[in-house]
């Protein structure tokens, strides 16, 4: 399966450089190489079927980082990142996230939902922190996502559950 | 004239910005920006539409008693093409922890004489201000813009 980013505006003013992200879950990157546009290319039967419409958002976040004045295009690092950060926590049936660019050109995930705020954020560089509360019990996670991964998993799970029993 | 609160080192100007002033939020009009809340059933700003470039723990508004009386949250949205703007009460974002001040000289649009800050508590740590960020997210309605039928509040997604 080969999921193409629209990669016109990338192309156009060459702040992303043209790529193909090879991933069975997003491993084995090239970080520099020939083509045009900006092409996600998942080789592996198990496509998650989130990542379409994550890779809608992320074609949305992009554009409108590179068209904010004083915002950094999000970087490719930061959006390799972040699709081995969703491929690790989120399962098949996961609510989507929004996905919003960062100031600095990092990118964050968000869920909003069923009493949690939930943000996974990537800086430029590539580090992953996370972030997570819950309105009316009071669980809070805060830091590295090595460290709280297994809080992200919680969280995003009992969003799903939340959707599949009805809840809104 | 603006203070520092000694103890939380937040600039904060009850006098020229009464909790009953609005401030307006510019935010651009995009799924990158702006989120369906389907608690809420309303369109709120995403944390990104809550930060500026700077990384710092301000955040830009117009406040309504200083726009001039043929200007609102209409012209808050079109100073900048492709926006929309959301309103907050200037004393429900205190009652949440904020200040907020009056700062023309820290823009150079059209609606100068009406731009402040939101300002966050000094010492804050980032999780404090990213819980911040949400509650005054929720605490906002769009006042101005048009925003398009979108797959998750028709309940598509």
């Amino acid at each position: 399966m080969t999921l193409v980013m629209d990669g016109s505006f990338l192309a156009q003013t060459g702040k992303v450089r043209p790529n193909q992200i090879g991933a069975g879950a997003f491993q084995g990157i090239p970080m520099d190489g020939p083509g045009t546009g900006f092409v996600l290319e998942v080789r592996t039967d198990a496509v998650p079927v989130w990542i379409t419409e994550v890779v809608r958002r992320l074609n949305i976040a992009v554009a409108a980082a590179a068209s904010e004045p004083g915002w950094q295009p999000i970087t490719k690092i930061a959006i390799i990142r972040g699709l081995q950060t969703l491929r690790s926590v989120m399962s098949a049936d996961s609510s989507r996230p929004s996905l919003a660019p960062t100031p600095e050109g990092g990118l964050q995930f968000e869920w909003h939902d069923a009493g949690w705020d939930v943000e996974i954020e990537v800086e430029p560089d590539g580090t992953v922190e996370t972030w997570g509360r819950h309105l009316r019990n009071g669980t809070t996670f805060d830091g590295a996502f090595a460290n709280t991964s297994d809080s992200v998993r919680v969280a995003l799970k009992d969003i799903t559950l939340h959707h599949s029993d009805g809840g809104g | 004239m603006a203070a520092a609160d000694s103890i939380t080192g937040m600039q904060d100007d009850p006098t020229t910005v009464p909790d009953s002033d609005t401030a307006y939020r510019r935010v651009p009009h995009s799924e990158a920006f702006i989120d369906w809340n389907r608690n809420l059933k309303r369109w709120i700003p995403l944390n990104a539409g809550l930060r500026d470039p700077g990384g710092g723990r301000e955040v830009s508004i117009y406040l309504r008693s200083f726009l001039a009386e043929t200007e609102g949250p209409e012209d808050v949205a079109s100073a900048s093409p492709g926006s929309v703007a959301f309103a907050a009460n200037a004393g429900r974002a205190r009652s949440l922890g904020f200040g907020l001040t009056h700062r023309p000289d820290q823009d150079t649009g059209p609606l100068r004489h009406a731009h402040g800050n939101i300002n966050g508590r000094a010492g804050c740590n980032k999780a404090d201000h990213k819980a911040l960020r949400n509650d005054l997210a929720r605490q906002m309605t769009l006042a101005a813009g048009q925003i398009p039928d979108h797959p998750q509040a028709a309940g598509l997604s």
